[in-house]
Order: structure tokens, then C-alpha cells, then sequence
């Protein structure tokens, strides 16, 4: 690992592209680099809020389409490894087949710098999955030694093509030391959850009151899927402007009505708990069924927002308890 | 390098061709071509998205069969925002056509059985391209029986085919309508009753069920008690679906999504999978 000053850090990210860095709301480029999880996921540097996929021209009767191309470069700096697992598993729907490219295309041009984690809340259970706080994600992973230094280095072949590495000097034995202990430490401060869950049981986990119970405090605002880093759901929408269409993609939620409402009249989830169940089934068995990894990343974002006091935790720990029951 | 594809581009395409199925004007046929390309290669079941600028896109399922090359033909209900749109364009408008999308019918465990098609109402798009491509390689099947219901005459699609295909010797067409009508003097009854009458024989045979939920219903412990097991019964489903290729998340049922995984599913998958339709 190397030792870099913050401040020479920043400025040598900056070569690669415009710096986005973790503050206390979301990845921001002014601001002070937080030490805690920052409210908003960095998902939006991958989907945004609002994208444009096509401009459609009119031109009478005629049309001609013309694609977007995102191609803005920049870095995102101090993502913690939640954020880092919540874009992996984003990046498993957007580019398994049919490769989406626009996000692909974002991808290629964000540089994501991760810092590893010290200051867990009470609400984090990330040691919960198959990662923790000193995982080292993204294409450059850094620890911060203190408010002016940082130990660090370089993960993917982009992150080592980012900085000359070697006009940085190696980190001393010392600074190592205090960086595993600190590792540890935060390791000891956070809570994991037992999950064993047998996903083929799906259809009889969807339909139990057990699940209906743990998630009937939910009020199906979409606070939470707002700032959870691996919801991705999204809709598409075409913006009338004077002479030619904007067809976008905007975030989208699955606690909202209208989010599964068929034009015949028809709601295959109408009730706000069977979206509140949906939410948590895609989560914690239709991932998994999907690509053998939960769609929860225990950042605790959810937990923090939410207006009703619902926290998944307890509804981990329901459908854990029903499983071992019904297991005998 | 593979050519690059743009998953949400949709193609260029013309209107050849519309016809109102229904004298009530609720179901309206177009003959759809893509004008920059060739027609797609498909099979019968799949789908494409159908889009108009400034009125987004939907899911149609495609009506006209792989053998027939000149053009894909979609009926519309006209329910929504774009469907509205859809039945006010006319010969020669545009609209963006994307897809294939979707699996469509396993033709290759189809060949070599008997098929049953049962279809309710205006659910019979994708069964006519089944049915169109069956009679098509007629050699390569069976006996081939559909039983097709409609609430009343009018609001079956394909009238003028229908009529062909009564005459002919190696499909076995049944129509019913819900309740007795004016002139009609073929059967009346819900589909269910008239297919228990049918009995159609389980033996080395597929049934495909298509229609509205409750049809769909009741039909299926008629087929259950006739002998036909879930793995030999299928089915098209519908969702709310955007794009169409498996990432906006909305028309997942457990951990398929329908625009990807279907629209085309068996009961014994449909089985293992939470009730979520």
C-alpha cells in the first residue's frame, strides 16, 4: 500500500475525471468527506435519477431516433464497500444479457475509489453477507489514517492506470498496524445476522402470514427504495418537447400502486403489504434464485429513512425463525 | 467484435395494413413492417414492444406466424395511453417496433404430439401464429384441436380465417360464445364445460391455455381431470412490462420475469413459483 496526503489524493483523482466525494447527503463535488455512510447509495452515478436513453425527432410524418451516449468521466470517492456491493449487484442486472449500454457506458467511465469502513451505525449489518468493512471494492481501495492521510492502492487494471503509483511512497509497518487494528475493531462493532435461508421455498415464504405480519408497518412511501444501493427498478417515459420526444429512464418503485397497475384496471400486487412483501422476496430469494447472492447489502440505509420505524432486520429474523421452525 | 445493439432502439416501422376485429372497435389489427430492416426472425409466442414518440411503449404479442415473412401483425385492445394512440393511426403512419422479445411456445417438444390449443376472447394472437405455423408444417404434428371462446360472435378475432379453418379437415376448430346470440347457431358455453365435453385425449399431447384469468382458472382442472399434467400444459402470461428485456423489475413472478424468462410458461414451472398475478 501506499501513503498519500488526502489532499495530493484528491487532486491526482481529479486528472481522470471530475470528483464526486461521500458527504453526510450523497457524492458530492463540494463538500466535506464524511466519515460515516453518506444517506444517498452512489447508485445514480451508474443510474441516474433521470436519463435520456433516445431523442425521437419528428419530422411530419416521419421520425429518426437518435441514441444517447453518456460520456462524462468521473470519480466517485469514499464509496464504503455497502456501496461498492450494491453496485456489483446492480451491475448483474444491467449487464447480463441483453447488456444494457447505457449503463455499461458509465461504467467504463466512472472511477470508483473506495474508502474502507471505521464508522459503522447501528443500523449497518454488512458483515451479515459475504463481505465486511475492510473488503477491498471498486478499482481503488483506500483506508484513511487520519484527517490529512490515506493508505492506499490500486485494485483493477484501471485503478493502477489512474495514478503513477510509484512517485508515492509505501506505507510504513507502523501506519499498517494501525490500520488492520482499526479494521478489526470495526469488525467487533458490528452486528451480523444469521441467514440460512432455503430459497426454493419461495412460493410458501410469499405466501405465509409470518412475512405479512413483519412487514405490515410499511407504508409504501419509497423512502427506502430511494436510498438502497442495489434497487434498481426503473420506468420509461417519453417527455413531449416542441419538436421531438425525450424518451428517459427515470427511477422507478416497487411500493408505488401505479408501479404494477395493468391498463386493464388489473393489480397483481394492489395491497401495500403484498408490495412490501415483493420488496423483500426479490431481496432475499429471487436474487439469490437469480444470481446465487442475496440483493441486500446490510447498509442500513433503509432502516435509517424510514418514516414508520420498519426495519428489515426484524423481518430477516421472522422469516429465519419461520424457516427453522417449519424446517422442525 | 460483437455489433453493437441498443436494446431499447426501437426499429423504424410502417403500418401496411389495419382492420377493426370487432364491430364495437375495441380490437384493432395492424400489419406492422420495419422499414430500415428485415423482418425479424420469431417464434410463435414472442413479443415485441410497439411504440409511438411522446406516447411510450407496450407489449404486443405477435400474430402472425414465422411462415408468414411479409409483415408481423399485432391486435390491440384499446384499454390505455398508447393503445388509444395506436387505434387512432391508419395505413402508412410509423411506429417503433422492438423485439423479438420473450422465449415463445417450445416448438421442439410440441413436434411429434397432439396439441390442444383452448383461447378466450382477444388472447388469440399468439395462438393464431402457433396455429398458422402448425398447419404450416402440418406434418410435423399430430391432431391439432382448438376450442376458442368469445363473450359474444363479435368479438372473435380472425373471423374470415376461422371460417377457412372450420372447413378444413385436419384441425379440429371449435367455437363457443358465453351466451346464446341472435344467428348463432354453434356452440354456447363457457369455455371449461365445452372442453370437458371435447374430452380431448392426454395421450402424447400438449395443451396451450390462453386467455383472461379466470378462464385460464377454471380451465385447468378440466385438463387436470382429462389426464394432461402440468408439465404438458402451457401458458402466455401478461404483466405491466417496460422494457422488455428483463432489468426494469416490474413483471417478475418470484424470481422469473416475464418479459424474459416468458411470457411462455408450463404450470409445473408456474407451480413452483409464488402466486404473484
Amino acid at each position: 500500500m501506499k501513503k498519500i496526503k488526502l489532499k495530493d489524493f484528491k487532486k491526482a483523482l481529479s486528472k481522470w475525471g471530475e470528483v464526486y466525494i461521500r458527504t453526510r447527503d450523497g457524492f458530492l463535488k463540494e463538500g466535506r468527506l464524511s466519515s460515516k455512510k453518506s444517506k444517498k447509495s452512489p447508485k445514480e452515478f451508474l443510474l441516474p435519477r433521470e436519463e435520456v436513453l433516445l431523442a425521437i425527432h419528428k419530422k411530419g410524418a416521419d421520425t429518426e431516433v437518435l441514441e444517447a451516449h453518456p460520456s462524462k468521466k468521473k470519480v466517485v470517492m469514499g464509496a464504503l464497500p455497502c456501496d461498492m456491493k450494491g453496485l456489483e449487484l446492480t451491475t448483474k442486472n444491467f449487464l447480463n444479457s441483453p447488456e444494457d449500454p447505457y449503463y455499461k457506458k458509465r461504467v467504463e467511465n466512472t472511477l470508483f475509489v473506495s474508502e474502507m469502513c471505521q464508522y459503522p451505525s447501528s443500523s449497518c449489518f454488512c458483515t451479515s453477507f459475504d463481505y465486511g468493512p475492510s473488503s477491498k471494492m471498486g478499482d481503488i481501495t483506500y483506508f484513511r489514517l487520519n484527517d490529512d492521510n490515506v493508505l492506499c492502492e490500486p485494485i483493477s487494471e484501471k485503478g493502477k492506470k489512474a495514478l503513477l503509483w510509484e512517485q508515492y511512497p509505501d506505507a510504513g509497518e507502523k501506519d499498517l498496524e494501525i490500520m488492520e487494528k482499526m479494521l478489526r475493531e470495526t469488525a467487533k462493532r458490528l452486528q451480523k445476522l444469521n441467514i440460512s435461508y432455503d430459497f426454493s421455498r419461495a412460493r410458501e415464504v410469499y405466501a405465509s402470514s409470518e412475512l405479512k405480519d413483519a412487514v405490515f408497518s410499511c407504508l409504501n412511501c419509497g423512502a427506502c427504495t430511494y436510498v438502497c444501493p442495489t434497487c434498481y427498478c426503473f420506468d420509461i417515459r417519453d417527455i413531449e418537447r416542441k419538436d421531438f420526444v425525450l424518451r428517459e429512464r427515470v427511477w422507478d418503485s416497487c411500493m408505488f400502486f401505479v408501479y404494477s397497475l395493468e391498463a386493464s384496471g388489473h393489480n397483481p400486487r394492489k395491497n401495500r403489504s403484498k408490495r412490501a412483501e415483493n420488496r423483500f422476496m426479490h431481496k432475499f430469494f429471487y436474487q439469490p434464485l437469480q444470481y446465487k447472492e442475496f440483493g441486500c447489502t446490510g447498509c442500513g440505509r433503509c432502516v435509517d429513512v424510514c418514516p414508520a420505524g420498519y426495519d428489515i432486520r426484524e423481518t430477516i429474523r421472522s422469516i429465519q425463525s419461520f424457516m427453522e421452525g417449519k424446517n422442525g | 467484435m460483437a455489433e453493437y445493439i441498443n436494446p431499447y432502439y426501437p426499429q423504424k416501422s410502417k403500418i401496411l395494413n389495419t382492420y377493426f376485429e370487432s364491430q364495437d372497435r375495441s380490437l384493432k389489427t395492424f400489419d406492422i413492417k420495419p422499414i430500415e430492416s428485415k423482418v425479424p426472425e420469431f417464434i410463435p409466442g414472442q413479443f415485441c414492444e410497439v411504440s409511438i414518440g411522446g406516447y411510450g411503449e407496450s407489449p404486443f404479442g405477435i400474430a402472425t406466424s414465422p411462415t408468414e415473412k411479409d409483415f408481423l401483425r399485432f391486435t390491440v385492445n384499446k384499454a390505455g395511453f398508447l393503445t388509444s394512440k395506436l387505434h387512432e393511426l391508419s395505413k402508412g403512419s410509423y411506429v417503433g417496433i422492438r423485439g423479438p422479445l420473450g422465449n415463445g411456445y417450445p416448438l421442439d417438444r410440441f413436434k411429434g404430439n397432439n396439441i390442444v390449443i383452448v383461447g378466450g376472447g382477444f388472447a388469440f394472437t399468439t395462438l393464431r401464429s402457433l396455429l398458422v405455423f402448425m398447419l404450416h408444417n402440418r406434418n410435423d404434428f399430430k391432431d391439432i384441436t382448438v376450442l376458442y371462446g368469445a363473450r359474444t360472435p363479435d368479438l372473435f378475432l380472425y373471423k374470415d380465417e376461422l371460417k377457412e379453418w372450420e372447413k378444413r379437415d385436419d384441425v379440429d376448430l371449435v367455437l363457443t360464445i358465453d351466451k346464446p346470440y341472435e344467428g348463432w347457431n354453434k356452440k354456447v358455453g363457457l369455455v371449461p364445460p365445452v372442453l370437458e365435453e371435447m374430452s380431448p385425449s392426454p395421450v402424447e399431447s400438449y395443451a396451450v391455455v390462453c386467455g383472461p384469468p379466470i378462464m385460464i382458472k377454471f380451465t385447468l382442472p378440466v385438463l387436470f381431470k382429462l389426464g394432461f399434467k402440468p408439465d404438458r400444459i402451457y401458458t402466455s402470461l401478461e404483466k405491466r412490462m417496460k422494457c422488455g428485456i428483463g432489468k426494469c423489475g416490474r413483471c417478475n413472478v418470484g424470481h422469473k420475469y416475464i418479459c424474459k424468462d416468458g411470457p411462455v410458461f408450463s404450470f409445473e414451472e408456474l407451480n413452483k413459483l409464488p402466486e404473484d398475478l
